[in-house]
C-alpha cells in the first residue's frame, strides 16, 4: 500500500540515552504526515524510517492501553489520539513528573505501586456462613443507578497523563496522586464493596486525598473523562466523615471506661 | 553492572508561568490574600470604633484615601473571580442524591449563583433601608 504525503512537520523529540547523555536533550526530525496521522504514528515513522535508536511505549493504538503518553508542546497527551493536523509545531517529551528511563519512556514503577497500595479490588467482609474459608462464589447484584455512582471513576486507563499534569505531585511525589486515588473512590462507591475502611487510612493521611489543592488540571488532560479531581475531592468528604464517626466512638468508648 | 540511570526532572520555581491553566489556579488561590487583607482592615475598623468616635471616624477618612479605594476595587474583583471558580467546583465536590436521582451539576450550578443574587439583593435592599 502507497500513501502519498504531502505535507511534512518539523517535531522536535526528546531524547535521553542513559549510557550516554547527562541530561535530556532535543533532537529535531522531519516527518510527513497526512491529517490522519498521530503524534505516535510519527514517532514510529521516525523509529522506522529515520532512527531506530528511538525509544517510546505503546501498545494498543486506540487510547485503551495507556501506553503511549507523553508530553506534547509542554501538555500531557495519548500519541495515538493526538494529531498532527491540529498543530504547526511540535515538541514531544517523556510524560512530566516521572523519572526518565530512555528517550520518551518514563519509569511509571511508583505510579503501578500507588496504584495497588489502595486495594483497587472488591472487598467482602466476612466469607459467608455456607462457604467457610471457601472463595466467594454468589453473585452480587447491582442496579444501573447504584452502577452510576462509580461508573465514571472506573473508565481509568491508567495513562498516568493525571500524574504528568499534577504540580503536587511534581513536588512531592509522595502524594498518592489522582489516579490511585480516583481507583479508592470508585471502590468506595460500590455497593458491592465493603472495603472502605481498609481504603480510609491511605486517603486520611497527608499522602492522601488532602495534599490535593483542587488545580484540577488532571480532569482536563485525562483522555477517558473520568474527572479524578472530583473523585479526590469527594474523598475528602468522606475522609471528613470519617474523622467525624472516628472522633465519636473515640469519645463514646472514654465514656463507657 | 545496572545499567539503568533514569533522570529525574525537579520542579522548576516558575513552573505555573508556563501553562494558562497553572496560571488562572495560582491566581485563584492569590485571592485568598485580598480578602485576607479585607478582613484585616475590618477588623481594624471594628478596633477603632471600641476606641472612640474620634477613632472611628480617622478609620472611616482612611478608607477614602484613593489606594484604599484602589485596593477595594481590586478585592472586590479578587472575590469575584474566588466565587466563580468555587461555584464551578462546587457540585464536584457535593454530590447531591435523592434516592436514584443525582442533581445535575448544571443546575447545582445555576442554583449557586440564583442563592448569590438573591443573597446579595437582599442585603443591598437592607442597607439602602437602613440608610434612609
Amino acid at each position: 500500500m502507497t500513501t502519498t504525503h504531502s505535507k511534512t512537520m518539523q517535531i522536535e523529540v526528546q531524547r535521553y540515552r542513559p549510557e550516554v547523555d547527562e541530561e535530556p536533550w532535543m533532537q529535531l526530525y522531519e516527518v510527513p504526515y497526512t491529517d490522519d496521522t498521530s503524534i505516535l504514528e510519527a514517532l514510529q515513522f521516525i523509529e522506522d524510517e529515520l532512527d531506530p535508536s528511538l525509544s517510546f511505549r505503546w501498545s494498543c493504538r486506540m487510547a485503551i492501553c495507556g501506553s503511549c503518553g507523553f508530553m506534547v508542546n509542554g501538555v500531557p497527551k495519548l500519541g495515538c489520539n493526538t494529531f498532527l493536523r491540529d498543530y504547526s509545531s511540535l515538541q514531544v517529551a517523556a510524560l512530566a513528573n516521572f523519572p526518565i528511563e530512555r528517550d520518551l519512556v518514563s519509569d511509571i514503577s511508583d505510579f503501578v505501586a500507588k496504584l495497588e497500595t489502595v486495594k483497587p479490588y472488591l472487598i467482602r467482609n466476612e466469607p459467608s456462613e455456607q462457604n467457610g474459608s471457601q472463595p466467594i462464589v454468589e453473585a452480587f447484584t447491582q442496579t444501573p443507578a447504584q452502577q452510576s455512582r462509580y461508573q465514571q471513576f472506573s473508565d481509568c486507563i491508567n495513562c498516568g497523563l493525571c500524574y504528568a499534569a499534577c504540580p503536587q505531585f511534581g513536588r512531592n511525589s509522595e502524594f498518592l496522586g489522582p489516579a490511585a486515588l480516583a481507583l479508592a473512590h470508585r471502590y468506595n462507591e460500590d455497593s458491592r464493596d465493603q472495603g472502605s475502611q481498609q481504603r480510609m487510612p491511605f486517603l486520611n493521611a497527608e499522602e492522601g486525598v488532602w495534599s490535593c489543592t483542587f488545580v484540577g488540571y488532571c480532569s482536563e488532560v485525562c483522555p477517558k473523562s473520568v474527572d479524578p479531581a472530583a473523585a479526590i475531592n469527594q474523598g475528602k468528604v468522606a475522609s471528613t466523615v470519617d474523622y467525624g464517626f472516628n472522633l465519636l466512638s473515640l469519645a463514646r468508648s472514654k465514656e463507657e471506661q | 553492572m545496572n545499567a539503568r540511570k533514569p533522570y529525574s526532572i525537579t520542579q522548576r520555581p516558575g513552573w505555573w508561568l508556563h501553562n494558562s491553566f497553572f496560571f488562572w489556579y495560582m491566581l485563584r488561590e492569590a485571592t485568598s490574600l485580598f480578602v485576607g487583607l479585607y478582613c484585616v482592615i475590618l477588623l481594624t475598623g471594628l478596633y477603632r470604633l471600641s476606641q472612640g468616635e474620634i477613632a472611628w471616624n480617622s478609620w472611616l477618612t482612611s478608607l477614602t484615601h484613593p489606594a484604599s479605594i484602589a485596593f477595594h476595587c481590586l478585592a472586590l474583583m479578587a472575590a469575584l473571580y474566588h466565587a466563580v471558580t468555587w461555584f464551578k467546583l462546587a457540585p464536584k465536590i457535593m454530590v447531591v442524591r435523592l434516592g436514584d436521582w443525582t442533581l445535575p451539576q448544571k443546575s447545582m450550578l445555576v442554583g449557586q449563583w440564583l442563592i448569590f443574587a438573591v443573597c446579595s439583593i437582599s442585603l443591598l435592599f437592607v442597607l439602602l433601608w437602613i440608610g434612609k
